[in-house]
């Protein structure tokens, strides 16, 4: 047998272990990026096979904690991709005016960076007084961090720059307190937020959205999780809601792109449509 | 040591003096200190006594108080408890107490406690007790003043019953004579094992007549009380203390001096016993004092007797430390030791004294002898360092005196002679060095006449001639009259000085002889000297001075002395600069030697080079004619051929240009020839098209045999007709698209391209495909690739359609890979303008039959392949790559192909990432899009072509219509394609009118008002663009629904005007009856009816106007009264609603409409300004279908969410789910008001789940968060059981449950956890929160219901 097809079997065993052990499900995670990380993880504590792994993630929760850290991706900035913020204020926020209260869910909000972003668009445009946001990962480590909201001050820069690029004509300072190193977010954002622990992979509807956002998150997940996942969505969405996804994630292929129009041409903001059998519009 | 004439003297008069003295003070010492050493000893023991007596009066004063202090509060405890108010306050407690159970926990107990504290605590603080219990008769603990854990506890038990308390207590049962028993200190484990001592005595009800025993009253007195009072320091004595000891050993008091180890708490904590003898005789009972070691190890003075506490003894202890005892016995030893030190004192002092005053005396005598000696010793010594300035000047007669004078002589001579030698030698150092001779005699005769105080001095040097002497040097002299700067030998007192060889000396001048003057004044001198000076016999000048004085002897001498060194001086500066002349000249003439040697070597040196040069210069020289003469030859040679050359090129140059002009000329048909096919071909598309379209559908009728009077073999031949006229179309296809592109005719339409949209849309039309031909189908994109290129989306569609067919087609095993990438810096592309970084590279690689490189070339240009074989195995064109190559260089890039037969081959479109195009160009673009051809010529040439005239040989329905009748307007001027749709009308049960023009149509739409147009684009005259247009703006015929079919291609042109559809031909059998689908059901829409609820007129009209269509009825109401009566009178689709309305508020309508139960409301959508609370919004999602805020982008929403309800299918609840609803009715009696409080965020959950609980006869209340659940589980009354989401905003699910259970009363309240998670903790979780149960989201309502029959079963 082939050493490709032995690890192979080591990661499918890896794998199946930790969902019986812990709950969580990469089963169904691209193949190829948990082949990665988990190679990383290998060698990173100096182990020769993926085997080696086993004992330790079965007998040893802290050990898995370490190795769920590297399978989740926290790579992520205030405002990414302004051009995305932007669309949001100009083509989702409108909308969303009209709604008494807006739920907005941030699914797969790693350190929360992404989760501020928001808020403070949502308290710019007035919104955030309306608003209850959910912010949700299935990594607890990177939850706490989010919701400490502290950052280190030497990303602020990018951050600010990317804020601006959004079309804000407010300072970023406003959002944050500035020590030597680190900035903290204000706590108004903070009280609005609730982060919360949810896996995409195996848990359910928890509350109805006007808009979620799960960016770069699915791009780690094979195409029947997408399926699970974006169906989640779905059903959490209300009719006329929103749907953020990353840029090379789509609902084209998927069996909800015909409930759903693609709001803007760049980023993949979608809008679900309120009457789906919708006849076409006679405007004279 | 030897002592100076001084000291011997004074100690001589000292030794004289002082010694009989000290004899007498010696013997008076003797006598009296023998008489202080009796007196001290008596003084001492007297001491002692008064030691032992205070501290034994000390310990007996001690042991009376305690006895005392204990008495006095027996005293106290026997009056509290002979008091009413205490009995009667016992009989409360006891009472309460046993009415409790047996415990203090009752709120009655409380409050009889709280009435009594402050009695109880202001009886402890006077009476100095720590604490106060009533015990009960079985030993209960049932008050305690500082209600400490043993409070409620029993007496009779353990942890109290070994305890002094404990111990107190039981003697006071057992022993029924006793009225009092103590508790000796121990610790005590309810007062943090402090020791404590208790009092316990009896309480007797005073009230019977019986003295009936009640209970016990205990008391702990004050630690403090007994601490201080035993507590005893001295500042004078520090090491005094008096401490308890009892029979145990332990501390009863606090050490004063050890208080860390033999406090009384600390020395039962560690252990720390006292047996000293003290303790031991104490306890023994015996009282005594001594001298003895204590408890530190520490000898000390020691008194002790025993205290006897009711039954208990401890031992009194006073102390203190030997040492200190023993300090009196030094203070009389002191008394003593001061008389004494008093006598030495005065017997020392005389002794000073008289050793004082003799010594002054010896000092002074001493002192006028010694004196002037030291001073005459002084002198000498100066005169040894040089100083000659000191004299004694003693005005002395004594023998002294004398002596002082003949030093002062002495000195003075010396000081002369000394003076002398000085200013020779100044002179001499003047003289030396290297001088010239004028300023050395400048410095001579200056040095001179300073020393012999001459007024006026010159020197005259003899010349070399020895006749004449010259002035060299003077002193304060000017020239007179008759005298010169030289002068003769012999010549004046200076010449004849010189000529003497000898000084000379004149006195007594005459007053005009010469004069000496100053600035000031002037005046004759007095005296002259002249002295010649001359070395080795030879005279070499005269020195001369005058002087106000005569000059003395002993200058004159003085001046003799000098004259010979002076002469040294000048000779040797004479012959110095003799040399130095010399010198210089020799230097001088060797410089210039040197120079002339220089110069010339440099003129050797320059002609040498010379000679070289001038030799190498002629050898070229010589060469050069040699080659110049070789060249010459060629050149004529060469001339002659280029004369020929020119000739031929000027030849060949006019063939050239003729053939040039014949080239362009051909060319020029060419393109035009090219481009008259090319437009010929473009135009033909339309003529192709539309027989096709008409062969292709009849042949699909035809072979779907409908009539079935068709055989086999017809059918067949039907199909074989079908598919080759679809080939034939596709042929058709290709070749228009590549002549439309060599004709030019194609623009670019450059917009952004998503990669990732190519990519999807490639994978989505060809992996079905790949499936189909089991081959495995991937797309790649690079991660390095840009998001998004500029270019023609639908031309590189095209090519990668083209690409990937091709690989289908000649792959059928192995795998098809699409891969976007950047272009590899070593690819092979022919243009220069593909930058690699700027350049995305899109290619196909399979694995399929490949193509020989011979070929590779072929297969782009257009009608050739690799073989006719491989067009006969596979079929196709091939145009499709020549097309592909085309449309890759109108888009800036190019194709690429590596491929080995057999291997398969990779196909590689490389395209510029190219740039946004300014969008006004998309403008121009479109024009150009249109035909070349002029429109006008179209139906100029349907005439010539003959394909149909004036007359329509299609016949309609138009002379069979009825009311009723669905008619079908058919605007087609195929007359094959209109009847072919003639047919399907017919078969669609639609009548139809059928005409070949716009304007005939328009007059018939206007006229029949048909319920559909089909519309062709190609028409004569008008065309159908025009005809769509004024359809569209009469009102008339606005409605009705348009579709186009056209040969020309699918435009969204005709969307955006307002048809309904639009098919490009030629259109398949599908197509077409998909096109009457859409027609059906815009046709068969019902009308629908719509209430706009809103008070302000204008408003309404406005929302009508939007909200309002063609097919929706539209009524309007103002007031809630107003709503009622519509609503009672229509049944309508949804209804808009303002809150504000005149008569009534928003809700209430709602909340009424739905309580009246004859009305059917329909679906609400609030429309509204107002900013709502969030309970308002959650009363009024009850009631409606949703809410609009009224906003900038409002409108959108209202039409979107008005169109829903008037457009949407009515779909019933699933019969199933009310079957099971239904039969679950009977079973869930249980159910019937049962409250039920659900508490979710979500509100469909909250509305779903409390639509089926409600079902079920439950009476449901409603919580957002935890918090909220928590407020209305105490605000509603009885809740039954609780539905609890986890994740909720502000309170989570966990937080509420442990609230909830903290509560005693919920303990047993069901609450069964909805969670939409799924991991396996998260059940533990909920359980641990307090959850009675478990269920996960989403709810499966039958396990709800089946879980809650489990929890509330009673």
């Amino acid at each position: 047998m082939q050493e490709k097809e032995i690890e192979e079997i080591e990661r499918t065993l890896l794998l199946e272990a930790i969902f019986l052990r812990y709950g969580y499900d990469f089963r169904n995670y691209s193949q190829a990026t948990i082949s990665r990380r988990i190679k990383q993880f290998v060698a990173k504590n100096g182990m020769g096979t993926v085997g080696e792994l086993l004992p330790g993630i079965i007998r040893e929760p802290l050990f898995f904690q370490n190795l769920l850290l590297d399978f989740s991706i926290t790579v992520t900035e205030m405002f990414r991709d302004p051009s995305f913020y932007r669309a949001l204020r100009e083509e989702v926020i409108p909308l969303l005016r009209t709604y008494p209260f807006i739920k907005v869910w941030l699914a797969g909000c790693a350190t929360g960076e992404e989760a501020y972003s928001v808020a403070i668009l949502l308290k710019e445009e007035g919104l955030l007084e309306k608003a209850t946001m959910f912010a949700t990962d299935i990594n607890d480590e990177s939850l706490a961090g989010a919701k400490r909201g502290i950052y280190p001050l030497k990303q602020v820069k990018e951050y600010t720059g990317n804020y601006q690029d959004t079309g804000s004509v407010y300072s970023f300072s406003r959002y944050y307190h500035a020590d030597q190193n680190h900035i903290v977010m204000d706590r108004e954002l903070k009280n609005r937020i609730t982060f919360a622990n949810h896996n995409l992979v195996s848990d359910q509807v928890f509350g109805e959205m006007h808009l979620i956002l799960c960016r770069n998150v699915m791009i780690y997940f094979d195409k029947k999780l997408q399926e699970r996942v974006l169906n989640l969505f779905d059903q959490s969405l209300i009719r006329g809601g929103f749907l953020c996804l990353g840029g090379r994630e789509s609902l084209r292929f998927s069996s909800l792109s015909e409930k759903y129009e693609r709001l803007d041409s760049k980023n993949r903001i979608y809008h679900k449509h309120v009457a789906q059998n919708r006849p076409p519009q006679v405007r004279v | 040591m030897r002592f100076n004439l001084g000291a011997k003297l004074i100690f001589s008069h000292l030794g004289m003096g002082i010694l009989p003295l000290l004899f007498i003070s010696v013997v008076i010492w003797l006598t009296v200190a023998g008489s202080f050493e009796t007196i001290g000893d008596q003084g001492v023991s007297a001491v002692e006594h008064a030691a032992h007596d205070q501290l034994t009066t000390m310990c007996s004063i001690k042991e009376k108080q305690i006895t005392y202090f204990f008495r006095v509060m027996e005293g106290q405890m026997y009056m509290l408890r002979d008091n009413a108010w205490l009995q009667e306050t016992f009989r409360s407690f006891d009472r309460e107490f046993r009415l409790a159970d047996d415990s203090v926990d009752s709120d009655e107990w409380n409050s009889l406690a709280l009435s009594n504290d402050v009695l109880f605590q202001y009886l402890c603080v006077h009476l100095d007790w720590n604490n106060l219990y009533l015990i009960n008769r079985d030993g209960k603990i049932i008050y305690s003043v500082q209600k400490s854990s043993d409070l409620g506890m029993s007496l009779n038990m353990n942890p109290l019953m070994n305890t002094s308390l404990g111990r107190a207590y039981s003697r006071i049962r057992t022993e029924q004579d006793r009225d009092i028993a103590f508790g000796d200190y121990a610790p005590y484990p309810p007062l943090d094992n402090l020791p404590s001592a208790f009092l316990v005595t009896r309480i007797h009800d005073d009230t019977g007549e019986m003295k009936e025993e009640i209970g016990y009253l205990a008391v702990q007195p004050s630690t403090e009380a007994l601490r201080n009072m035993i507590k005893m320091a001295s500042k004078k004595e520090e090491s005094l203390e008096a401490y308890l000891v009892g029979a145990d050993g332990y501390m009863r008091s606090d050490s004063v001096l050890d208080p860390e180890n033999y406090s009384r708490a600390e020395s039962f904590r560690q252990g720390n016993k006292v047996d000293t003898k003290a303790s031991r005789n104490a306890i023994k009972g015996k009282k005594g004092t001594g001298i003895i070691l204590d408890y530190r190890g520490n000898k000390v003075l020691s008194s002790w007797t025993p205290v006897d506490v009711f039954d208990t003894r401890w031992a009194l202890i006073c102390e203190y430390d030997e040492a200190e005892a023993m300090k009196s016995r030094t203070v009389v030893n002191d008394i003593r030791i001061d008389a004494e030190n008093k006598v030495k004192r005065s017997v020392f002092t005389g002794l000073f004294l008289t050793f004082f005053i003799v010594g002054m005396i010896a000092w002074l005598i001493v002192r006028s002898i010694s004196r002037p000696i030291v001073q005459a010793a002084g002198i000498a010594d100066s005169i040894a360092t040089g100083d000659f300035h000191r004299r004694l000047n003693m005005q002395r007669a004594d023998e002294i005196g004398q002596m002082a004078n003949a030093l002062d002589r002495m000195v003075e001579k010396v000081a002369q002679n000394f003076h002398e030698k000085a200013v020779m030698a100044e002179l001499s150092d003047q003289m030396r060095g290297e001088q010239d001779i004028s300023p050395l005699a400048t410095h001579i005769i200056t040095h001179l006449s300073k020393f012999l105080n001459a007024r006026m001095a010159s020197l005259y040097l003899v010349d070399r001639s020895g006749e004449t002497m010259t002035l060299t040097g003077s002193y304060a002299f000017h020239k007179r009259k008759g005298l010169n700067s030289r002068i003769k030998i012999g010549e004046g007192i200076a010449g004849q000085a010189v000529l003497e060889k000898n000084m000379i000396s004149m006195t007594d001048l005459p007053e005009d002889y010469v004069r000496i003057s100053s600035t000031l004044g002037d005046s004759a001198p007095c005296n002259i000297l002249a002295v010649p000076f001359s070395y080795e016999e030879t005279v070499l000048g005269v020195l001369e001075f005058a002087s106000f004085t005569e000059f003395s002897d002993e200058q004159m001498d003085f001046l003799d002395n000098v004259t010979e060194h002076i002469a040294i001086a000048f000779r040797s500066a004479q012959n110095k600069r003799k040399v130095q002349e010399l010198l210089e000249e020799t230097r001088e003439q060797a410089e210039e030697l040197k120079q002339q040697s220089e110069e010339l070597m440099a003129t050797n040196e320059e002609l040498e080079s010379q000679a070289t040069a001038l030799k190498k210069f002629q050898q070229e020289l010589e060469s050069r004619q040699e080659e110049l003469k070789e060249t010459n030859a060629a050149l004529e040679e060469k001339s002659e051929a280029l004369t020929m050359e020119k000739k031929k090129i000027k030849n060949r140059n006019e063939e050239l240009i003729a053939a040039k002009e014949k080239v362009e000329e051909r060319s020029k048909d060419l393109a035009l020839a090219s481009k008259y096919k090319s437009e010929f071909l473009a135009n033909m598309s339309h003529e192709l098209r539309t027989p096709l379209n008409s062969l292709l559908l009849l042949a699909q009728s035809l072979k779907g045999n409908r009539e079935g009077n068709l055989t086999v073999k017809q059918e067949k031949a039907v199909g074989i007709i079908f598919e080759s006229g679809n080939d034939l179309l596709e042929l058709i296809n290709e070749i228009l698209d590549l002549s439309k592109i060599e004709a030019g005719q194609i623009v670019k339409d450059v917009e952004e391209v998503l990669l990732i949209d190519l990519a999807e849309n490639a994978e989505t039309l060809f992996s079905h495909m790949a499936e189909n031909k089991g081959v495995a189908f991937s797309v790649t994109l690079a991660d390095d690739i840009p998001r998004s290129i500029f270019t023609d989306r639908k031309r590189v569609e095209q090519i990668l359609k083209n690409f990937l067919g091709n690989s289908m087609k000649f792959t059928s095993e192995g795998r098809i890979n699409l891969t976007f990438s950047q272009m590899e810096a070593t690819a092979q592309v022919r243009s220069e303008t593909l930058q690699p970084e700027q350049t995305i590279a899109i290619s196909v690689a399979d694995t399929g039959i490949g193509i020989p490189a011979e070929k590779q070339r072929s297969i782009f240009e257009a009608f050739q392949q690799a073989d006719g074989s491989t067009a006969r195995k596979y079929g196709g064109t091939g145009l499709g790559l020549s097309i592909s190559k085309e449309l890759a260089a109108l888009l800036g890039g190019e194709i690429g192909l590596v491929s080995e037969p057999g291997k398969g081959a990779v196909f590689t479109l490389y395209l510029p990432v190219g740039t946004e195009m300014p969008p006004e160009k998309e403008g121009e673009q479109q024009q150009a899009e249109q035909p070349l051809v002029p429109k006008t010529e179209i139906p100029t040439q349907a005439h010539e072509g003959g394909i149909q005239k004036r007359e329509f040989a299609v016949a309609d329905d138009r002379d069979r219509l009825s009311d009723g009748d669905r008619v079908m307007l058919i605007i087609e001027d195929d007359p094959k394609f209109a009847e072919i749709l003639l047919e399907q009308c017919h078969q669609s049960d639609f009548k139809a009118l059928v005409t070949d023009n716009g304007e005939e149509g328009l007059r018939l739409a206007d006229q029949y008002r048909p319920a559909g147009i089909i519309l062709d684009i190609r028409l004569p005259g008008i065309d159908g663009w025009t005809v769509l247009s004024t359809l569209k703006s009469n009102a008339g015929t606005r409605h009705i629904p348009v579709h186009m079919m056209s040969a020309e291609e699918v435009s969204r042109k005709a969307m955006n005007q307002g048809a309904i559809g639009f098919l490009s031909k030629p259109v398949t059998g599908e197509q077409l009856n998909k096109a009457f689908d859409r027609f059906e059901s815009v046709i068969n829409k019902k009308i629908k009816k719509l209430l706009v609820v809103e008070d302000d007129d204008n408003l309404r009209g406005v929302l009508v106007d939007l909200v309002g269509n063609s097919d929706t009825e539209t009524f309007e109401a103002g007031t809630g009264k107003e709503v009622e009566n519509i609503l009672a009178k229509h049944r309508f689709d949804c209804m808009v609603l303002d809150l504000g309305l005149p008569d009534c508020n928003g809700i209430e309508l709602l909340r009424r409409l739905a309580d009246t139960a004859d009305l059917v409301v329909p679906p609400v959508i609030i429309y509204t300004g107002r900013d709502l609370s969030r309970e308002e919004e959650r009363e009024l999602n009850k009631y409606s279908e949703s809410i609009i805020i009224k906003d900038a982008r409002s409108q959108e929403r209202l039409l979107d969410e008005t169109s829903l309800f008037l457009h949407r299918m009515v779909k019933s609840m699933p019969a199933r789910k009310q079957q099971i609803i239904a039969d679950l009715y009977d079973r869930d009696k249980m159910f019937q008001g049962k409250k039920v409080l659900l508490v979710d965020d979500d509100m469909r959950n909250v509305f779903a789940l409390s639509g089926v609980l409600e079902q079920k006869g439950m009476e449901v209340v409603i919580a957002e968060d935890g918090k909220r659940a928590l407020e209305m589980l105490v605000q509603e009354e009885g809740i039954d059981i609780v539905l609890m989401d986890i994740m909720m905003p502000e309170m989570d699910g966990y937080e509420a449950m442990r609230k909830i259970r903290e509560q005693k009363r919920f303990w047993k309240l069901p609450v069964i956890a909805l969670t939409a998670k799924a991991m396996k903790d998260d059940r533990k979780k909920c359980l641990e929160a307090g959850a009675s149960d478990y269920l996960a989201k989403p709810v499966d309502v039958e396990r709800l219901l089946s879980m809650m029959r489990v929890w509330l079963y009673r």
